[in-house]
């Protein structure tokens, strides 16, 4: 999220990647998701001398499926790689569920994440939860090399991605398994 | 209840005043004014207000000024964009607001403040809601040259134009602009913007608003490769945009066709080495006489920021050569330079600003006390 580079210096670099990543197909209009989009999609790798592992005060959660390890409360959860911004799992939802209240946009950011758990990429849909105040936890948003400025739309952090939800208002972020990513670079 | 509590004071007062005052009697209620024109040293900063973004604001400060540098304050809501009109001596927001302030109905509009008194004294209703939701930049929101338009960047995401027309207060019409982004204003009616595949698209406006002219030029910026950043220095109609990777890029809007010039290196083979380069967003700007201004830092080989102090590197686009390099005493995320013989150079360093000789290089003063994450400095407007 690019918008918030002042708050601070640590949180500058993580928030600077927030609407990037979510920076999201762009033209289409709606939700890209599936094998056939692979070859368009950026893919971002956390680095992970950058982020933090967890928060201070942030109990951890176990992963959303038995074929998952780590934390949804840290910032190193491997579907968090291409994330940016709170946790919606800190937030009242999880990784891949909303606060109450709030709508899951169908715009979203598409990401490629490795499972550490069996090695494999999967294609995370990074949705943003809309309607209620920004949560102010688990702030994470990972170093995104890929990053462009703003004229490439599906691959810049400039962009706020509630708008195709009803509610424009920006709460949290989730990340979604859609997918297996079929070939990985 | 009120009364109940100023009448004794009153009457304390009264009995003070007359047998020991030392001290002239205060007017209330007492509000300070603006003067109708700012100086150059004044500023306009957007606070986006990250923990509430559907209340930011924007804040008025003179950095020339050695005390009482912060001269008021009105609001931009919701990812505002600003445009400042020296014509009419008018503040334009384009902002957004709910219903029930957090959700419900979503309106956007452009407020007209005035300048003496920061009061709202228009607002224009805007159609549709496609304002675009991002992190501020200047290019969103631009006046056309003789200021008599008001362009406004939408993303739905189908990126468009809306011309809204300052002098009726009313809004003109949309130009469309698939897959480009953002607003550079030239000449009177005319304005170009940056498409996606690297070409530029440039616009005429006729007297109503509408699309009179237009054209399209092949390719050259290489967004895959080293993209240019998206907010350029302004000098004599020529648009110096920074690169990624630290070259400079002219665009000379004189004439009747766009005039891509060509780009050279900001930095040494040294500096490439050392990992020089350009801070992205708002951090290029010109001064009065031409130089350039552009806020450098080191990063990683996947642009992933080195630890260290930024610095602002000064130079003579005509010459293509540095002319200065400004070591800054804390990191900083934006700059700007003030108009003038002796201009300012602007920061914003987290939570305030820091304030140097744009000549020399020399640190005149911090400007700060603003609590702790209350704020998200963004953008420096110039009074230019």
């Amino acid at each position: 999220m690019s918008f918030v580079e002042t708050l601070s210096e640590k949180m500058t670099r993580q928030l600077a990647q927030r609407t990037s990543r979510r920076s999201l197909l762009g033209g289409l209009g709606s939700l890209l998701v599936g094998g056939a989009a692979l070859p368009l999609l950026p893919v971002a790798r956390a680095h992970a001398d950058q982020e933090p592992a967890g928060y201070e005060g942030v109990a951890p959660r176990p992963p959303v499926s038995e074929g998952e390890e780590g934390s949804q409360t840290s910032c190193d959860y491997w579907r968090y790689c291409g994330i940016g911004g709170p946790l919606c799992a800190c937030c009242g939802g999880s990784a891949n569920a909303c606060p109450p209240g709030t709508v899951m946009s169908p715009l979203s950011w598409i990401g490629t994440c490795l499972n550490p758990a069996d090695d494999v990429y999967y294609i995370i849909s990074y949705n943003d939860c809309c309607g209620k105040p920004t949560c102010k936890r688990c702030l994470c948003s990972p170093h995104d090399p890929n990053a462009k400025p703003p004229i490439r739309s599906q691959s810049s952090r400039a962009y706020l991605w509630c708008m195709g939800s009803g509610e424009t208002t920006f709460t949290c972020s989730t990340s979604n398994v859609v997918g297996i990513a079929v070939q990985q670079k | 209840m009120f009364l109940a509590v100023l009448y004794p004071l009153l009457i304390l007062s009264i009995f003070s005043a007359g047998a020991f005052a030392q001290v002239p009697l205060d007017t209330i209620p007492n509000s300070r004014t603006l003067p109708g024109e700012y100086p150059e040293s004044w500023v306009i900063v957007q606070d986006f207000n990250y923990p509430t973004m559907v209340l930011g604001g924007y804040i008025i400060i003179d950095v020339a000024a050695k005390t009482d540098q912060v001269k008021g304050q009105f609001q931009g809501a919701q990812f505002a964009g600003f445009a400042w009109s020296k014509n009419r001596a008018e503040l334009y927001v384009a902002e957004s607001y709910y219903e029930n302030v957090g959700y419900g109905q979503r309106s956007d509009l452009v407020t007209i403040y005035e300048q003496a008194n920061l009061q709202a004294i228009g607002k224009i209703p805007l159609p549709g809601n496609k304002r675009a939701f991002m992190s501020p930049r200047t290019a969103m929101t631009r006046l056309t040259g003789n200021e008599r338009f008001l362009l406004l960047f939408n993303f739905t995401p189908a990126a468009s134009v809306t011309v809204v027309d300052m002098e009726q207060r009313i809004v003109a019409g949309e130009v469309q602009i698939p897959g480009c982004t953002f607003i550079y204003p030239y000449a009177d009616q005319s304005f170009f913007t940056l498409c996606g595949d690297g070409s530029l698209a440039h616009f005429t406006l006729n007297e109503a608003g509408n699309v009179a002219e237009e054209g399209l030029t092949d390719p050259f910026n290489d967004i895959d490769s080293d993209a240019m950043y998206m907010t350029p220095g302004v000098f004599d109609q020529v648009f110096y945009f920074p690169t990624q990777l630290g070259k400079l890029q002219p665009v000379r809007l004189s004439g009747a066709e766009p005039e891509i010039l060509p780009s050279w290196s900001l930095i040494s083979e040294e500096e490439k080495q050392e990992r020089w380069r350009p801070v992205k967003r708002e951090t290029v700007d010109v001064d009065r006489s031409g130089t350039l201004y552009v806020l450098m830092h080191r990063v990683e080989e996947d642009g992933a920021r080195i630890g260290g102090t930024s610095e602002v590197w000064s130079f003579d686009p005509a010459a293509r050569k540095r002319v200065g390099r400004i070591g800054l005493r804390k990191d900083a995320s934006a700059l700007a330079v003030t108009g003038g013989d002796s201009p300012h150079l602007v920061l914003i360093s987290g939570n305030g600003f820091g304030v140097y000789d744009a000549k020399t290089g020399e640190f005149i003063q911090e400007i700060g006390g603003w609590w702790e994450d209350a704020t998200t400095f963004q953008l420096i407007h110039t009074n230019r």
